[in-house]
């Protein structure tokens, strides 16, 4: 039916239809006039404001390339020093060059990890002799991990991925050598390296030697420690772990769960280790440790302490006194010698030992050798001796002049830095030596004050060798007093003019 | 000259006179408002203004996350085209379908039937006639509201085992739901065939 026939029937009929009642009204405005249209603009502002608003929550979207995907799969977390940056949109496979391209979208604050440098690897249960990593995510998901690139570089979204995560790069100022090892023996990058037990440093790097006859490791030792390592460390495996199975039963030999599964290098540095090692110097790594260098236990100064007194220490010089004593009918010649200290006046410092001859010395046959020069004791004179207890047979630091010329490049003390008195408590100290190499430091817990200065703790393995070295206080820097070891005591005797 | 006209809310057919501007009739049973002169144009006003305002609201209602899930630590985010696209890469294609159909294509084309339906004149009597039949009949299954009734229910039921968070897009689903509900009751059908 028409429209037009509809309206022709509706007419006729409309006799029948009851009439509508009809009132007054405010008359509709014109075409497409509606106050609706403020509805339409304010949804029109929702509609963007939602798009804004998810774009600004959404982050950016970064790709990385990898050679394997390791089961990576969407929604997977990007994580950067262990909580999520970002989380994996979609993995797919590269047409052209095989490879899995992961596509990452990062939270909005973590923008800055889309950078020119930013190193990325994938987490993934990691079981072998030196570590168990990533067990997190053997029940979870695997994840993504980041390490960004230094802040002001360009911003980038396409990185290659690595492979494993990223070989620990050395701190500035880090002491990097190199071990040569005959197999690699579980050696791995990473694995610490321990000083009794302590890390000090990392393997970074592990490879063939350049012809193949070895195994190089590349360690970095952490720039605190780098005063430990002498030329003559050892360097040795260090399992982690040993089990004992004998007649009497079976013995487990391990320090800590971390060790038995992480083992890595251990290494010893003994008493006259020499020089410190610098940059590139080439320790072999032994299989084990010889028992003798498990004993060994310098005092060694290291990080804050040896930055201190690498710049003054005195230096002390070897003093020899020489005389005769008749012993069962015959002159035999006899000898001490210690060190002792040049002053900036031309004095030196010793023990009264070395400059006065022993009563059994036959009258005129001593004298004393110093810096090359040798002078009859008759013609040293004690400018002063240090006022304490006089103990019979005991020595006491003394100061004196002698006819010798000393040479003129002799390092000399300054006068004024003696201390005119010992502190009243125990501090930090330092034994000078000839080389400032192997300066001794001793920590204020094993010094204890005693009637005649200060006792060393007897744990302090200390070479009777080195009496009369100046025993520097770590606090002023001055010279607080001469060392002397007798036997298993040691003593730090004062200087009191 | 009188016309008849049925009463949108109780039936009664009642013959109208010509009515003057600032007049309007209502009907003897249930007193709702049955003409005014230029209803025609005021209806067609609000339904262009609803309708646009839903289309406005539409992208924003399929492409933005519209549901996070977050389950044990598993964080998933999707929106209703990404859902439908994530079914169809599962193989489910009839379900897939059906959602794309019922939830997208439908809503979608009765937006676009009312707001060509409002510009009067823009077609042929004809021609919008048939657009508003074909609109009653997908009307009826044009689902969004369904859905986010789907939704609802699914947050509910699902709280105690994943945590839920609604994303930007439901607002914008939820008023374009309404917004076509509005432009569906505001257009009256009766100005196809008014005289001009």
């Amino acid at each position: 039916m028409k429209p037009t026939d509809d309206a022709q029937d509706q007419v006729e009929k409309a006799d029948q239809a009851p009439m509508a009642n009809v009132e007054s009204a405010a008359t509709v405005s014109g075409r497409f006039v509606t106050r609706f249209w403020w509805l339409t603009l304010a949804c029109v502002l929702l509609s963007l404001g939602l798009f804004w608003y998810a774009r600004q929550r959404d982050g950016q979207r970064i790709q990385i390339q990898f050679d394997d995907g390791f089961g990576l799969k969407p929604d997977d977390r990007l994580r950067y020093r262990g909580i999520d940056v970002g989380a994996v949109e979609r993995v797919e496979l590269s047409d052209q060059t095989r490879k899995v391209l992961v596509h990452v979208r990062l939270t909005p604050e973590a923008s800055f990890v889309a950078a020119e440098g930013a190193k990325f690897w994938i987490v993934r249960p990691v079981f072998s002799l030196e570590a168990i990593q990533g067990l997190d995510t053997l029940i979870g998901a695997k994840y993504l991990a980041v390490e960004p690139a230094p802040p002001n570089t360009r911003s980038q979204s396409k990185f290659v991925g690595l492979d494993k995560p990223p070989t620990v790069v050395p701190s500035s100022g880090a002491l990097e050598i190199i071990l040569d090892a005959k197999t690699r023996g579980g050696l791995e990058n990473g694995a610490p390296i321990l000083y009794r037990g302590f890390t000090i440093g990392k393997v970074v790097q592990v490879g063939l030697a350049s012809d193949a006859r070895s195994v190089r490791a590349r360690c970095a030792i952490d720039p605190e420690f780098r005063e430990l390592i002498r030329m003559g460390s050892k360097f040795w495996n260090r399992s982690g772990w040993r089990l004992d199975i004998g007649l009497t039963g079976i013995k487990l030999d391990a320090d800590t769960l971390s060790q038995i599964v992480s083992g890595g290098i251990e290494m010893a540095t003994p008493a006259d280790g020499s020089a410190i090692a610098s940059t590139g110097y080439r320790f072999v790594l032994h299989d084990a440790p010889e028992p003798e260098w498990l004993q060994w236990q310098p005092s060694l100064p290291f990080g804050k302490a040896w930055s201190q007194l690498e710049s003054n220490m005195p230096q002390p010089i070897r003093i020899a006194l020489r005389w005769q004593e008749r012993r069962y009918g015959f002159r035999n010649n006899e000898q001490s010698s210690a060190w002792c200290l040049p002053l900036s006046d031309g004095t030196v410092l010793c023990f009264s030992e070395q400059v006065i001859a022993p009563k059994l010395a036959l009258a005129g046959s001593a004298s004393i050798e110093l810096a090359g020069f040798s002078s009859v004791l008759d013609q040293v004179k004690i400018v002063s001796v240090a006022k304490q207890p006089a103990i019979a047979g005991e020595p006491s630091v003394v100061r004196f002049t002698s006819d010798a010329e000393l040479p003129a490049d002799l390092p000399r003390w300054p006068r004024d830095r003696i201390a005119s008195e010992m502190p009243i408590e125990v501090c930090d100290i330092f034994v000078a030596q000839s080389d400032v190499a192997s300066v001794i430091s001793i920590d204020s817990s094993r010094l204890s004050v005693s009637e005649r200065g200060w006792t060393i703790d007897e744990t302090v393995a200390l070479n009777t060798d080195l009496t009369g070295s100046p025993v520097v206080s770590a606090a002023s820097g001055q010279v607080i007093g001469l060392l002397e070891v007798k036997g298993s005591i040691s003593r730090v005797l004062p200087i009191i003019d | 000259m009188a016309v008849l006209k049925a009463c949108h809310c109780c039936g009664l057919i009642h013959s109208i006179r010509t009515l003057e501007p600032g007049e309007r009739s209502v009907c003897t049973r249930c007193k709702s408002v049955i003409d005014q002169p230029r209803n025609n144009q005021r209806s067609q006003a609000r339904t262009a203004a609803a309708s646009l305002a839903a289309l406005a609201l539409f992208p924003a209602a399929v492409f933005l996350p519209i549901l996070e899930i977050e389950k044990l630590g598993q964080h998933h985010q999707s929106s209703v085209i990404g859902g439908i696209l994530e079914l169809f890469r599962s193989g489910n294609l009839l379900v897939g379908t059906i959602i794309l159909v019922f939830s997208i294509v439908f809503p979608l084309a009765k937006i676009i039937a009312l707001i060509e339906l409002s510009w009067l004149g823009a077609l042929r009597q004809r021609h919008q006639a048939w657009t508003y039949r074909w609109m009653e009949q997908i009307g009826k299954w044009s689902m969004m509201d369904v859905m986010l009734l789907a939704l609802l229910v699914m947050m509910i039921k699902l709280s105690d085992l994943v945590q839920f968070h609604f994303g930007p897009a439901v607002i914008a689903f939820a008023l374009c739901v309404a917004m076509s509900m509005i432009a569906a009751i505001c257009f009256d059908p009766h100005a196809i065939w008014e005289n001009k």
